[in-house]
């Protein structure tokens, strides 16, 4: 079938997941102990308060329909308010969304740069010194548990040297720069707000780096076992007996046809990336989603937890159909089933 | 062994429905992974591969100290309620060879009894995952239709959300404790195995001897039983001894925020978070926990990996 | 993001990939896959509501300039020049102040929120009748001039001072007062009981402009240390923001209606909170200096403050006992230790279970380990004596209190029906509070030696509040800690013990005893002190003979600011003013 109706059915299909993944988090909303009611209005509320705040989201209603009040507010922008910061999850949502996505790329982006390089270095060392390393390396990066790196990084980095800060996006006192996406960096860049620049630099290094070392390890290893694959392939072989140098045969043909499965796995870190995010920006105080959700989790407080749930679904699955297009793309012999 | 195999050859008649016949008709063309000289030659490779050997052998040592570690405690009463307040934050020492915490208990005792419920817990989750994976991907795989249709939507769900953020809301729904978050992980990773073999099954069953056991009409679960199910344990082998380490970081990332085992029980994430508090001062209480968890992470990822390089070679050379 | 910005992102990726040798169709498919990520995240925010992440006051805009104008003079406590002093201690001029803190500010609304970190923001912006000052806590004049009580205490005039005004320029009139005190009252929420419990909505009248007067339906001689806690708010204002008759709520939770020394300049929840100094505030600035405005940083853990404190990105933090001494010696600090009014004890559930049997509260108030306590906080504690700290002049320090003995602990375990233990009793405590969890250890262990187990359960503070509003889900035992509102005994003795006051966080131990109750309504309406005292005392020795709850420790406050910092004073109840605050030019 074409690309076309491919993407179509799997949009389509996208529907009843996500319906799926509404009905499990709202199923886990009835599990909770407690009263939320309750737990909204505050300790200090009276009983008849209470009834006021149970009237108002409708939570003596039957659970059905309680469930298809909450998808209706979906399509209409009413996505629940957040018990602890009182606003509306999605302008919560909207709020902490900047952070969390300018802190994966800026991981992304040291795993692709510092991975990359490693990976061919790997490939055509295979089996000796530099290859070795570079396997334990990978290794230990995905073995670190990310929240203890960063705890180590915060205290025997940023208080040792004391160049690096130890939390937060940016100083207080040179303060955020002009919002346009919210995203620090790219926002004092676009502004010429160097010292925004600066700082909020200095701050996004820590939390990138630490964020960074598990995709580091998958991307290294990917991009190794790709050239290798490809370097082994007929028409490397062709353009080597051509005669041509080795760096050509490298960037221009292995590295090209190499880089497929490493782009794809790239797009697929980018998921685990955002699970991670969630210690990371919880150490060093980094007002992102993941911060959002642990707070959230740790105080029950299930809307936000749904929200959350339902922008990652989005975004998950969105990028895991780009990366099959682009497979099916690449590859015509990957046939749509 | 080489007679053995010409035997069998030479037994078996052509045409006939004996099922066993066809067994042995496919062992003999090694398309079937199951022959046992296969398995002396995997052992040799697998010796051969000095990383993997190291992974096993920090394997062997957390096992053993999840098994004797209560015994060799020196202060196993610290793990089970009793607080020492005047031995409080103290060094490694003599007496103390990793320090004491913040109420004055033994932290290589905490650890050593601690490594029990890690991994023992990190087994739980791994043995549920790949049990219930294994049966929704096979039954997925093997009959397809609407029973393919209905587990693909429903991995799809668990699938499409960051597995730690599902986890902690599940665990934080189930509230605090090693049960809850052992469920929680469980289910958060049974789709990713039920995939895996999902994927494996149907590629094993465009094999030859699958078809072939098929044609001559053998009944569906001795299919599945003796073609498909023992060729698709590569896979899932080398994933889940890999997901072991995992699961032991998952729990300890839970056990961080502090949805893992409650106190006086120790739990390697929470005595990191505990420690947090005391940096850098008192270092010992970060530092020793999360080496004991990066061991073991480590450890199972370096058995994996060699686990995969002998059975699927192409994918180091 | 418009065209512009897409290629302004895919330049310097444009370089990476031209390097590899890869196609452009490639990249840009892969480029598809990281714009399909932010084109969704640009769709989240298009689909929302309006834009109120960076939330301006919706006051007449006041700036910030070196050049302000003097406030008036006359009649007022502090005097009112507002010009920074070269001639003073050092040259001082308007900086913004940095402040670390554990606790998000979660709703500014003054008649509704209260906790102790959303007090000192709301002092900031809103002005109150009264205020406290120093250590020990004095009652010091602000937006009124006088006030006076009848002789039993259930009538207080109050007059305004008519300099005050709004942040948009309305002079603040004792309508303004009475809407404000009636709104609290019919919120009842936070801290309305200081009103509920002594008037109703119709005891409160403006007899002129700027005059107010509260009828109380009981005596209650401490009614002036109420005031500091009514917060003044803009009627018109707060009547103009009302939406479905919410009076007002949902717009005050991130916006202000007051009169304060400062405005809001930017609201980031969770992140930081940022303020800007009213150059022409009507009560005038302290004559060495002011702020310029100060951020409210979000910190929560004490660590991240203490290393925020060391690299000079905050001015002042509380921290724990741990890092508060490791800083000890730090160059260029002022390091804090008081002694507070807060309590801190272990709550049993007098009504239901196996607490409410007196002989086994008995027995676990002699088996708790006190010294222990003081080690979890490293000596910076005190042990309550009783129900009141040792520092408060109504503690009966005569009376004998529980300490450890276990011993007598088996001795009153015997005189219940379990006399070998073999039972449990659950511990509720805040999740993530590690001296709650410290102390819940000790007392698991030494219930041990009891044959009593105990159970530890971490919880979220809304839940254990919810638990405790009811006798018969209350758990057996839950530490809860109390800075009373007010200096005086009342505020400990009233508000945690007396039977109505069952079910709030003080009363978490469902007490509830009718001489005990008698004693202390009586004591309401009493100032003088020989007669309070003996009042007091009778009434702390019914609650020690009920082992109502296990009394801890009060904690010494332990602060650091910046030897820069300017004006600082410790308070004792909780909320410091930042109009008092400057920063001495480095």
């Amino acid at each position: 079938m074409g690309i076309g109706s491919y993407v179509v059915q799997r949009l389509l299909l996208l529907v009843p997941v996500l319906f799926g993944l509404t009905l499990l988090t709202f199923a886990l909303t009835t599990i909770v102990p407690g009263d939320p009611a309750r737990l909204a209005a505050g300790p200090q509320a009276s009983d008849e308060m209470v009834q006021e705040i149970r009237d108002e989201f409708g939570l003596d209603d039957p659970v059905p329909v309680q469930y298809a009040n909450y998808i209706k507010g979906l399509f209409t922008g009413d996505w629940g308010r957040s018990v602890l910061s009182r606003r509306p999850v999605l302008t919560d949502l909207r709020a902490f969304w900047p952070a969390t996505l300018e802190l994966v790329l800026a991981s992304m982006t040291i795993a692709a740069v510092m991975g990359i390089p490693l990976g061919i270095v790997s490939a055509v060392k295979h089996d000796r010194w530099p290859d070795h390393g570079s396997r334990i390396y990978a290794l230990i990066g995905v073995s670190l548990p990310a929240f203890w790196l960063a705890l180590l990084l915060q205290w025997f980095v940023a208080l040792r040297f004391g160049v690096l800060p130890i939390g937060g996006r940016i100083d207080s006192i040179v303060g955020a720069p002009e919002h346009i996406t919210g995203m620090y960096v790219l926002d004092s860049l676009l502004t010429m707000n160097f010292e925004a620049l600066w700082s909020s630099l200095l701050h996004l290094a820590l939390p990138a780096l630490t964020l960074s070392t598990g995709a580091l390890a998958t991307i290294t290893r990917m991009t190794r076992s790709s050239m290798l694959e490809v370097m082994g392939q007929d028409y490397v072989r062709t353009a080597r007996a051509k005669g041509l140098s080795e760096r050509v045969v490298l960037t221009r043909h292995a590295l090209r046809n190499a880089m497929m499965p490493t782009i794809t796995m790239m797009g697929l870190s980018l998921g685990w990336l955002m699970g991670g995010s969630v210690l990371v920006e919880t150490i060093f105080d980094w007002p992102g989603i993941g911060l959002y959700a642990v707070n959230s989790a740790m105080t029950l407080d299930f809307l936000p937890i749904m929200g959350i749930s339902l922008v990652y679904g989005v975004l998950f699955s969105l990028i895991n159909l780009a990366v099959d297009v682009l497979y099916g793309l690449i590859d015509p012999r990957i046939r749509y089933a | 062994m080489a007679s053995k195999r010409a035997r069998a050859i030479h037994e078996v008649e052509p045409g006939s429905a004996d099922t066993k016949a066809a067994d042995r008709r496919s062992a003999a063309l090694s398309l079937d992974r199951t022959g046992t000289r296969q398995w002396t030659r995997r052992i040799r490779r697998f010796r051969r591969n000095r990383l993997s050997l190291v992974g096993l052998g920090i394997i062997i040592f957390l096992a053993l100290v999840a098994i004797i570690g209560p015994f060799v405690a020196p202060y196993p009463e610290d793990a089970t309620g009793a607080v020492h307040m005047g031995q409080r934050l103290q060094g490694p020492s003599g007496d103390h060879l990793m320090g004491t915490d913040e109420v004055g208990r033994d932290v290589l005792s905490r650890l050593l009894i601690g490594s029990r419920l890690s991994l023992g817990a990190g087994f739980i989750v791994l043995i549920i995952a790949t049990v219930l994976g294994t049966f929704f991907g096979v039954i997925s795989g093997f009959f397809g239709g609407k029973v393919d249709l209905i587990v693909q939507r429903l991995t799809d769900v668990f699938l499409t959300v960051p597995g730690l953020i599902l986890a902690m809301a599940v665990a934080a729904a189930l509230g605090p404790g090693l049960v809850n978050v052992v469920l929680a992980i469980s289910l958060v990773w049974w789709p990713g195995y039920s995939r895996l073999t999902r994927g494996e099954v149907l590629r094993a069953s465009e094999e030859v001897f699958v078809e072939a056991a098929r044609a001559i009409g053998a009944p569906r679960r001795r299919i599945i039983l003796k073609h498909v199910l023992p060729n698709i344990t590569t896979p899932i082998l080398v994933k889940s001894t890999m997901d072991i380490g995992f699961a032991v970081l998952t729990l300890a990332s839970l056990g961080f925020i502090g949805l893992g085992s409650q106190p006086p029980t120790p739990d390697w994430g929470k005595m990191i978070a505990d420690g947090r508090r005391y940096l850098p001062e008192s270092w010992w209480l970060t530092v020793f926990p999360g080496i004991a968890i990066f061991l073991t992470v480590f450890g199972f990822n370096l058995l994996g990996d060699g686990i995969r390089d002998v059975f699927d070679p192409r994918s180091r050379d | 993001m418009n065209i512009e910005k897409q290629i302004a992102l895919t330049k310097p990726l444009m370089a990476l990939f031209e390097s590899t040798g890869m196609s452009r169709r490639h990249f840009l498919k892969m480029l598809g896959v990281a714009g399909g990520g932010t084109s969704l995240a640009a769709l989240i925010t298009a689909c929302g509501g309006d834009d109120d992440d960076n939330t301006q006051g919706e006051t007449a805009p006041t700036t910030v300039s070196d050049e302000s104008t003097p406030g008036a003079d006359g009649g007022s406590d502090v005097d009112a020049t507002a010009e920074p002093q070269d001639e003073s201690t050092g040259a001082v001029t308007p900086k913004v102040l940095v402040i670390g803190h554990g606790q998000d500010i979660s709703n500014l609304d003054p008649h509704v929120a209260s906790d102790y970190s959303i007090a000192p923001t709301q002092k900031a912006v809103y002005d109150t009748l009264l205020r406290f000052k120093g250590n020990p806590p004095q009652l010091v004049n602000l937006l009124a001039t006088e006030h006076s009580g009848n002789d039993d205490a259930t009538e207080w005039t109050f007059k305004l001072d008519d300099r005050a005004a709004f942040h948009d320029g309305t002079p603040v009139k004792a309508s303004d007062v009475v809407y404000s005190a009636q709104r609290m009252i019919r919120k009842n929420r936070g801290l309305a009981w200081l009103l509920t419990n002594v008037m109703s909505e119709d005891g409160v009248e403006a007899i002129d402009d700027h005059t107010v007067k509260f009828t109380l339906d009981t005596p209650f001689s401490p009614f002036p240390m109420a005031m500091p806690w009514l917060f003044i708010a803009n009627e018109k204002l707060v009547r103009e923001h009302d939406v479905n008759g919410d009076e007002g709520e949902a717009w005050l939770l991130d916006h202000e209606a007051g009169s304060g020394p400062f405005t809001i300049k930017s609201w980031n929840v969770g992140d930081s909170y940022e303020f800007e100094a009213v150059a022409d505030y009507w009560h005038g600035w302290p004559q060495e200096g002011r702020l310029a405005g100060y951020i409210w940083r979000i910190m929560r853990e004490s660590s991240s403050r203490r290393l925020a404190l060391l690299s000079g990105a905050i001015h002042t933090a509380s921290l724990s006992v741990e890092d508060f001494s490791a800083m000890q010696g730090e160059p260029g600090f002022t390091f804090i230790e008081e002694e507070g009014f807060e309590v801190s004890s272990i709550k049993m559930n007098n009504q239901h279970g196996l607490t409410a049997d007196v002989n086994i509260r008995k027995a676990i108030s002699y088996a708790m380990d006190y010294e222990a306590i003081i080690d979890v906080f490293q000596g910076k504690a005190v042990l309550l004596h009783g129900p009141l700290p040792p520092n408060n002049p109504y503690a009966n320090l005569e009376m004998e209190v529980y300490r450890h003995n276990i011993d007598k602990a088996r001795e009153h375990l015997a005189m219940t029906d379990y006399p070998d233990g073999g039972f449990t009793l659950e511990y509720v405590y805040v999740t993530g509070v590690g001296w709650q969890e410290q102390i819940g250890l000790i007392l698991l262990d030494q219930l041990r030696q009891l044959n009593i187990t105990l159970t530890m359960t971490p919880k979220v503070w809304p839940d254990m509040a919810a638990l405790i509003s009811d006798a018969e889900t209350t758990p057996d035992l839950i530490p809860v800690s109390i800075i009373p509102t007010y200096p005086h005994p009342n505020a400990y003795l009233w508000t945690m013990y007396h039977s109505t006051q069952a079910g709030t966080s003080g009363g978490g131990s469902h007490f509830s005893n009718t001489e005990y109750d008698r004693l202390v309504e009586e004591a309401q309406g009493i100032s003088d002190e020989e007669q309070l005292r003996s009042l007091y005392n009778q009434a702390q020795q019914i609650l020690v003979d009920n082992a109502v709850e296990i009394w801890e420790h009060s904690g010494l406050s332990q602060r650091v600011n910046s030897e820069r910092l300017g004006g600082f004073e410790f308070n004792p109840i909780y909320g410091e003013y930042m109009v008092d605050y400057w920063l001495k030019d480095e």
